[in-house]
């Protein structure tokens, strides 16, 4: 198995796969976050900002938005190198997608939770972030997680920016090799292991952050088949 | 009833939504101590009332003051806030918090008790509607009934002048209707004012000082219960409770 032989350049491109995703997902939610309240404010230039930036990054492709992070904005005196200009791109990207998440989070909470608070005394700001935000990240938390999958798999679009991440460093062994098929097999392997890790990571947080608890609908790759397992035996039962 | 000058008054208020005018011109005055109770069928108004006297809604015209607060002046109308305690047809609880965390949080972010403090006070007044020992449950783990019994400690937890009832027991199956509206005619026996809207007929009967009737916006009738129940004088306050009491 040549393939073995390449299991250093593998993990160390996986562990960079990870670094950028958990970064890039961090800079999705600050942004994201940043953006509904903009979208939802009194300020006329804030919800035109925000509506400017969600659309903008919604209607134009993701590799493009790399390139211009990376090749375009050296033209502005902003010199990044690739792995911050993916950074930057897919948690720019990313963020405008969570925008429209949070938006609809917010918007989910019902209108007599404010008032209940509002009767109460509480300020406005209090209510945000004691009533309407703890209530509305818990409705979109499962889509959120789904938009950190996105960015794990979107990462294999740096390779267009020579950025030695899974996908291109695999086209790297093949060329170098011509193993197309184990070395192909082991990096499905590792995304669907990096992914598992971190679904299974954020159901452990949804569960503690969250009270009461909040199970997600849909765990692990290991957690769905299993479940598809038990819906087979209850349809068994059923007839 | 007292004789001091009335803690809510209201002249002349009218409200519309879109084209619906749903008040056509309400005076109402309520004394301290006194339990209110206003019925009347869906639509006659009763809620938007009940909102515009909590400063939820604002009047289209017309005076509201409220323990010395003019409502109708958009500048002072928050200033009801955190006096006044409201208990929703839907609870309205905050799903995320504990019985005990509903009843802190105004404790501490609007009155700025210490943990410590506002803890204990809650759990004074869970105690009052006999839940003290539930209040560890979201309200995800309570019954309807019980739900409501959190929403009105949470209300009185800021000890309030007044105290709103919005329609309380009409999500409540049937059999837990009795726990809430017993905490209800406690409270107004310890001198609460109150304004109740309901449908729950024996209640009003039973511990209103006096009815209103409300139809279509206006005001039909008022007066003590057993004037209203058993001698109504208005058509339609008479059709009304017949069909409301023939069940």
């Amino acid at each position: 198995m040549a393939v073995l032989g390449y299991l250093g350049d593998i993990s160390e491109a996986a562990l960079l796969v990870l670094k950028i995703t958990v970064l890039a997902f961090l800079l999705a939610v600050v942004l994201g976050l940043a953006a509904a309240v903009g979208r939802n404010s009194r300020f006329r230039i804030l919800r035109f900002g925000a509506g400017v930036y969600v659309e903008v990054i919604r209607n134009t492709p993701v590799l493009l938005q790399i390139f211009v992070a990376y090749f375009a904005l050296p033209n502005l005196g902003l010199n990044l190198n690739a792995f911050e200009a993916g950074v930057l791109a897919l948690g720019v990207n990313v963020g405008a997608y969570l925008a429209e998440v949070f938006r609809a989070g917010i918007s989910s909470v019902p209108k007599g939770q404010v008032e209940a608070a509002a009767i109460l005394g509480l300020r406005s700001l209090d209510i945000s972030i004691f009533v309407v935000f703890p209530q509305a990240l818990r409705n979109v938390y499962p889509a959120v997680v789904n938009y950190l999958v996105q960015i794990l798999l979107g990462t294999s679009l740096l390779s267009a920016i020579a950025l030695p991440e899974l996908t291109g460093t695999a086209t790297t062994i093949n060329s170098r090799t011509l193993i197309f098929l184990p070395v192909f097999t082991v990096t499905v392997l590792v995304y669907l292991l990096l992914s598992n890790v971190l679904a299974a990571l954020a159901g452990i947080i949804g569960r503690v952050a969250f009270k009461p608890a909040l199970v997600l609908p849909r765990g692990s790759v290991l957690s769905r088949m299993r479940l598809l397992k038990v819906n087979a035996v209850r349809g068994e039962v059923n007839k | 009833m007292s004789n001091l000058e009335p803690i809510i008054k209201l002249a002349g208020v009218t409200k519309s939504f879109g084209a619906v005018q749903v008040l056509k011109g309400i005076d109402l005055h309520v004394s301290e101590g006194e339990v209110l109770v206003v019925i009347g069928a869906s639509g006659s108004g009763k809620s938007t009332v009940l909102r515009i006297m909590s400063g939820l809604e604002t009047a289209d015209s017309g005076q509201v003051w409220v323990n010395s607060v003019p409502l109708h002046d958009p500048r002072r109308a928050r200033e009801i806030r955190g006096h006044v305690g409201m208990v929703f047809q839907q609870f309205n609880l905050f799903p995320h918090l504990t019985a005990l965390g509903n009843v802190t949080l105004a404790l501490l972010k609007v009155r700025k008790l210490s943990a410590e403090v506002a803890k204990k006070k809650a759990l004074a007044v869970l105690d009052r509607v006999g839940l003290a020992e539930k209040a560890g449950n979201y309200p995800s783990q309570l019954s309807g009934g019980q739900q409501q019994r959190v929403a009105i400690a949470r209300a009185l937890a800021v000890e309030p002048t007044i105290m709103f009832f919005d329609e309380a027991t009409s999500a409540l199956d049937p059999e837990l209707v009795g726990e809430v509206t017993s905490v209800m005619r406690s409270l107004a026996d310890e001198g609460m004012t109150m304004v109740v809207v309901t449908h729950e007929m024996s209640f009003a009967r039973k511990t209103a000082d006096r009815v209103v009737f409300m139809d279509q916006g206006i005001i039909a009738e008022q007066g003590p219960p057993e004037q209203l129940f058993v001698r109504p004088q208005n058509d339609r306050t008479k059709q009304f409770l017949q069909r409301v009491l023939e069940v």
